[in-house]
């Protein structure tokens, strides 16, 4: 691990790869103080830069920064004007406006980056700590493991994002796998399908096109829609940013939270389908529910322990996200599956082997969060009382530039206007989608996944040991992976007919005793 | 009425169809399949038959599913009033929603996108920020027509220089006849 972190060192410190960490903090957390523009839509539009640069461990040093660097920024709009960028941050704002509205918006936005800074780190060392053994555990999967383990992870992603509803996910996870499997995908399709004829098609659908139209366009079409999106609460006036320091006995309170709220944020972000927003507001309502009565009161208030959560549990599970991204190759939350994109157009091949093949980068990006976090303490903070008077750039120059970025980035692919078409089809289906309520991240995910899932599905089925699907009964951890998979996909399912039952059972008692 | 036609269905019905088109296309590729392939475990269209077949099961459940009760309660106000903070249009406010300044804003990108190669980066884009901005509303003439020279200019010497992508600048005609 000590080589590793070596390895990881020499990658991170470079000129060109601090002084990327830093414009990708910079640029981050700008963009993620944007209301509706929060990290899948920043590293979305990065992605084309990052592609740029060619250099795969430097390019995601660089967009580790720029996420790191939206989150916070994100947080820094919850609490001075009460609009969060993202929903991960929307727990900030319960007690961190109305501190601001206090007339203490520079102690916040301190407790903020605090909390940020030890949530992240801390997360970075569990990361690191359990990154190489988990890794080494992968390594041991076959093909039948692999399928298995994806088939999991989607299936996670379908429970644990859209409780009741996995359906509507699983939906999703297939309609990602049905738009990868057009054009030359898997090594098994040995010629292009579902093109028509259209020559265009014939590689596929671009990973780069698809982000941009499945988060940035619809992003800036709800932006268009909504006049005052993002900005439902607020008086959306910037606080005056004074006193910044917050005293001893406020560290002292600060301490405790920020330990819990580490380690369950990170263990909530390693789930797949979890996340920062669940882990901030399950940090949020724990904290609440601990405290003593006198502290209890003030949740909501503008109190210290509810800021403090939040904050923490969000970071350390963004961290969190990225061990089976890392490890497996497989992306737990829609943000490290549109880093997962970009690593593929880097031409690095994800997944358990990344440790040994690619070391620079996989401990290039570990060793860049501990360092993305320094960068935003003694860099972003002391800037943010300059940056937030940026935030007033009119929604009628912001657009259009949104969808100009999302733009050139999908063009610059392979400079071709189909690119661009297929970008702004994806762009307003998935608008409609988001109407309706479906949840996107699942696509992407599925997406990504499909190829790869047809390369083990295809290794699995040819592979002599077995006779057709026989390594399912026949590989003992396939079996157990696939029985947790069902488990995890129907358990909502049944919770819930159960839950209307007992509702019914309830309403009917209700009328009889009427 | 309303709830026998919810979003959630109308989606569910235009992905069904989109999936018994995508089953009938996956089983229709065995055609183009040669003869050698075709007794081979693994095939072209093995992974698309199962995904057409698992979209149609998905769909179903998906239309027939009870449009409510199943939601989570939330545990307390905050945590409901963060879900609508962050919730999207939905149906019920459909009406005060700028829908004329988004089609015609898709419009100007389906314009932006077919004479992009034609028109040269350049004048191409300052169109389509000049005219994005005034689509909004905007009218602040000196800032929008100084940004949309500015900003293509930039964002050209970004790609050229520092990404090292071509996209040539000026439209095709004009470069041709600078070429001589």
């Amino acid at each position: 691990m000590l080589d590793g972190i070596l390895t990881g060192l020499s990658a991170a410190f470079t000129f060109q790869a601090i002084g990327l960490v830093v414009l990708g903090c910079l640029i981050g957390s700008f963009i993620g103080m944007v209301p509706g523009l929060g990290p899948m839509q920043v590293i979305a539009i990065m992605i084309p830069v990052a592609v740029g640069i060619g250099d795969p461990s430097v390019a995601m040093i660089m967009l580790a920064g720029v996420y790191y660097g939206a989150v916070f920024g994100g947080s820094t709009s919850s609490i001075l004007i009460n609009a969060p960028g993202v929903a991960s941050t929307v727990a900030t704002s319960f007690d961190g406006y109305p501190m601001a509205r206090k007339g203490f918006a520079g102690k916040a936005l301190t407790i903020a980056a605090i909390s940020s800074f030890a949530g992240g780190t801390i997360g970075a060392i569990l990361l690191t700590l359990a990154a190489k053994p988990l890794a080494d555990v992968a390594l041991l999967f076959q093909s039948p493991e692999y399928l298995a383990v994806m088939i999991v992870g989607m299936t996670a992603v379908a429970a644990f994002g859209e409780r009741g509803r996995a359906y509507k996910a699983v939906l999703m996870v297939i309609f990602g796998m049905i738009l990868a499997s057009i054009g030359e995908g898997s090594q098994f399709a040995n010629r292009p399908r579902f093109t028509f004829g259209y020559v265009p098609l014939q590689d596929g659908i671009s990973s780069i096109t698809l982000i941009m139209g499945l988060f940035a366009v619809p992003e800036a079409f709800f932006l268009i829609l909504d006049p005052k999106r993002g900005q439902y609460k607020g008086d959306g006036q910037s606080k005056e940013i004074n006193n910044m320091r917050i005293n001893a006995q406020e560290a002292k309170e600060m301490a405790p939270v920020i330990g819990r709220q580490s380690i369950l944020g990170f263990l909530i972000g390693v789930m797949p389908g979890a996340g920062a927003t669940i882990a901030s507001l399950m940090g949020y309502a724990m904290e609440r529910n601990i405290a003593p009565k006198a502290k209890r009161e003030e949740f909501g208030k503008g109190s210290l322990r509810g800021l403090t959560a939040p904050e923490t549990a969000n970071n350390a599970a963004s961290t969190g996200s990225f061990v089976p991204m890392l490890t497996l190759g497989i992306p737990g939350s829609g943000t490290t599956a549109i880093l997962l994109v970009a690593l593929i157009s880097l031409g690095v091949q994800p997944g358990p082997a990344l440790i040994n093949d690619n070391p620079d980068i996989f401990w290039g990006i570990i060793i860049s969060m501990y360092f993305g976090n320094v960068v935003l303490l003694i860099l972003n903070y002391p800037l943010i009382p300059y940056i937030a008077k940026l935030l007033a750039v009119p929604r009628t120059f912001l657009i259009p530039f949104v969808l100009f970025f999302s733009m050139v980035g999908a063009y610059l692919v392979s400079q071709n206007p189909t690119e661009l078409y297929t970008m702004i089809v994806l762009g307003v289906v998935t608008t409609l989608l988001r109407l309706a309520k479906f949840p996107i991240a699942p696509i992407v995910i599925g997406f990504i996944l499909g190829i790869r899932m047809e390369d083990n599905l295809g290794r699995a089925l040819t592979d002599p040991d077995y006779t057709g699907f026989s390594f399912i009964w026949e590989r003992p951890m396939t079996l157990v992976f696939l029985l947790i998979a069902a488990a995890m996909l129907f358990y909502p399912m049944i919770e819930g007919r159960l839950a209307r039952r007992d509702r019914k059972k309830a309403r009917d008692s209700q009328v009889n005793q009427d | 009425m309303s709830r026998l036609l919810s979003a959630d269905r109308i989606v569910g019905v235009i992905l069904l169809i989109l999936c018994c088109l995508f089953t009938y296309f996956a089983f229709d590729l065995a055609k183009t399949i040669p003869p050698f392939f075709k007794n081979q475990p693994m095939r072209v269209d093995t992974l698309p038959r199962i995904l057409g077949v698992a979209g149609i099961i998905a769909s179903v459940v998906t239309i027939i599913a009870p449009t409510t009760g199943a939601k989570s309660a939330p545990e307390h106000k905050q945590l409901k009033e963060s879900q609508d903070r962050m919730a999207d249009l939905s149906f019920a406010n459909f009406g005060q929603a700028k829908w004329g300044q988004l089609v015609a804003m898709i419009a100007l990108m389906i314009v932006y996108s077919t004479y992009l190669r034609a028109g040269g980066f350049i004048p191409s884009t300052f169109f389509l920020l000049l005219f994005g901005s005034i689509i909004l509303g905007e009218r602040r003439w000196v800032a929008m027509v100084l940004v949309s020279i500015i900003a293509p200019l930039a964002i050209w010497l970004l790609v050229t220089y520092v990404l090292d992508r071509t996209i040539p600048p000026l439209p095709r005609a004009l470069m041709d006849m600078m070429r001589g």
